[in-house]
C-alpha cells in the first residue's frame, strides 16, 4: 500500500491507517528510537506513542513523507523518554556520546537564563544542513539524527570509521560558527 | 541553550535531507562519466596548460592553507584550489585534504567523487561556468583510510612526507591532473602536473604526460641551475 492511501485511511479515520504504517515503517522508526535508548522496549514503546499521535495529528495534517513523518515523532518521544531515564540515573550509552559531540558546538558554561527560540532554532539548524555539502550532511543527518554509530556510518559511506570521525568533527566546527553567526550561541 | 536543544531542532529538518541521506556510498558518478567521455578522446590533445602558482608551503597541524593556481589554457580562466585542512588531533588527519568542502562552498566549483583506494577525480568549473576540468588524483598508500580525502600521483618508491614526496631532497607537490572541458581536450590518463616549493611559494612548473621520476628529477635539476625560478613559470 502506498502513502497516499494510508494517509487516505488517516483522513477517513480507518484503524487500518495504523496498522498499515506499522507494517511499512516500523523496523525504520525503531532504528532510530533505539540508537537514542538503547532499549528496543523502550522504543517499541516510543514508536507506539508515535503512531497514537499520528493518528491524532492527520488530519489535519497531510505529511508529504509520512516515513520520515512518524520517523520525527518517534524519535522525539525518545528525546522525551531519555530525558526522563537521564533525569533518573545518569548512563554511558551512545547518546551520551553523541551529546558530549554536541557539547563542543555550546558554549561550555551553560546559562539557562539564555533565552532562545526553539522555532528559530529548528530553522536555523535546517539552514545549516542545507548549507553542508551532501556528504557532510548525510554523515550529519546520520549521527545526529538517527544517532547511527560511527562504524555503521563509515560502512553506509564505505569509508573507514576514523574518515568518518574527522568528517562528523568537520561538521561541528561548522556547526558551532553557524550558530555563534546567527545568535545562539 | 544545551545540547539537548540541537537533537530537538534536528527533527526539523527537511525530510528530503533526511531520506536522502540514506543513500549509499557516492560513486563520484559525475566525474566518471567526465572520465569516460575524455578517455574516448584519449592522445588526441595534449595538455599545454600551465598555471603560476602560490602555496603556503609550511603546514602546520590546525592550520588552514590553500594553493591557488589561476591560469588557463587557449585563453581560458580558471583556478585549481586545494584547501588543506590540518585537523588538531591526529597525525592521521593531516592526510585529509577537505577538497571537497572547499570546492562547495565555491560555487564555480563543483561535485567530488570518489572514496579511499579509488582513483579520486574532482570536477572543476572555470570561473564563468563554462568550461568543466577534473583533476585526477591517485591515492598513495598511506591514504587510503581515510575516504574523501585528495591524493598525490607519487612515483613507485618515492619518500612520501606528509602530503608531498621527495626527490633528492626536494620537496615537491605533484597531482595528475586532467583539464578537460566540453572541447575534451586533453589526456585523462597519466598527465601530471609538478609544483616546486621554495620554501615560501609555491610554484606550477610543469603539466605533461606520463610523467616518471626521471622527468621530474631532470626539472628539478634545471630548476637548480636557473638564477631565476620565474623563467619556469609559464603564466602569471
Amino acid at each position: 500500500m502506498n502513502d497516499e492511501e494510508i494517509i487516505a485511511f488517516y483522513f477517513e479515520r480507518n484503524e487500518a491507517a495504523i496498522e498499515e504504517s506499522e507494517n511499512k515503517y516500523k523496523s525504520y522508526c525503531l532504528a532510530a528510537a533505539e540508537n537514542i535508548l538503547d532499549s528496543k522496549e523502550d522504543a517499541e514503546e516510543c514508536f507506539n506513542s508515535a503512531l497514537l499521535a499520528v493518528w491524532n495529528s492527520i488530519p489535519p495534517q497531510k505529511p508529504n513523507n509520512l516515513k520520515i513523518y512518524i520517523a520525527k515523532i518517534t524519535r522525539n518521544f525518545a528525546l522525551n523518554k531519555l530525558k526522563e531515564k537521564t533525569a533518573e540515573k545518569r548512563g554511558g550509552g551512545k547518546t551520551e556520546a553523541v551529546m558530549e559531540e554536541l557539547a563542543e558546538c555550546v558554549p561550555a558554561k551553560e546559562n539557562t537564563e539564555d533565552a532562545f527560540d526553539a522555532m528559530e532554532l529548528e530553522k536555523s539548524i535546517n539552514r545549516f544542513a542545507k548549507s553542508l555539502p551532501e556528504k557532510e550532511r548525510n554523515f550529519f543527518i546520520r549521527r545526529y539524527f538517527f544517532m547511527e554509530a560511527l562504524h555503521k556510518i563509515a560502512e553506509r559511506y564505505g569509508t573507514s570509521e576514523n574518515g568518518a570521525a574527522v568528517i562528523l568533527c568537520r561538521v561541528r566546527k561548522k556547526l558551532k560558527k553557524h550558530l555563534e553567526k546567527e545568535g545562539f550561541i | 541553550m544545551k545540547n539537548t536543544d540541537i537533537l530537538y531542532a534536528i527533527s526539523a529538518v527537511d525530510d528530503e535531507l533526511i531520506e536522502n541521506s540514506e543513500n549509499k556510498k557516492r560513486s563520484g558518478g559525475r566525474a566518471k562519466i567526465g572520465l569516460a567521455l575524455a578517455a574516448a578522446l584519449v592522445l588526441l590533445f595534449s595538455v599545454t596548460a600551465v598555471a603560476a602558482a602560490k602555496f603556503f608551503s609550511t603546514v602546520n597541524k590546525g592550520e588552514v592553507v590553500f594553493m591557488e593556481a589561476l591560469g588557463g589554457y587557449s585563453g581560458d580562466h580558471y583556478s585549481i584550489r586545494f584547501n588543506i585542512d590540518v585537523a588538531e588531533d591526529s597525525d592521521q588527519f593531516l592526510h585529509d585534504y577537505y577538497v571537497p568542502t572547499y570546492l562547495e562552498e565555491n560555487e564555480n566549483w563543483t561535485d567530488c567523487g570518489g572514496e579511499a583506494g579509488e582513483t579520486f577525480n574532482i570536477m572543476v568549473y572555470d570561473n564563468y561556468g563554462e568550461n568543466l576540468y577534473a583533476i585526477f588524483t591517485q591515492y598513495p598508500a598511506w591514504n587510503y583510510d581515510n575516504g574523501a580525502s585528495i591524493g598525490y600521483g607519487v612515483p613507485a618508491g618515492t619518500e612520501v612526507l606528509e602530503g608531498s614526496f621527495i626527490i633528492d631532497g626536494e620537496e615537491l607537490f605533484c597531482v595528475e591532473f586532467q583539464p578537460c572541458d566540453d572541447g575534451f581536450r586533453g589526456d585523462p590518463f597519466g598527465t601530471r602536473v609538478v609544483f616546486w616549493s621554495d620554501g615560501y611559494n609555491m610554484f606550477l612548473l610543469e603539466t605533461r604526460l606520463n610523467m616518471d621520476e626521471d622527468i621530474v628529477r631532470e626539472i628539478i635539476r634545471s630548476i637548480e641551475k636557473a638564477e631565476d625560478i620565474s623563467e619556469y613559470v609559464k603564466y602569471e
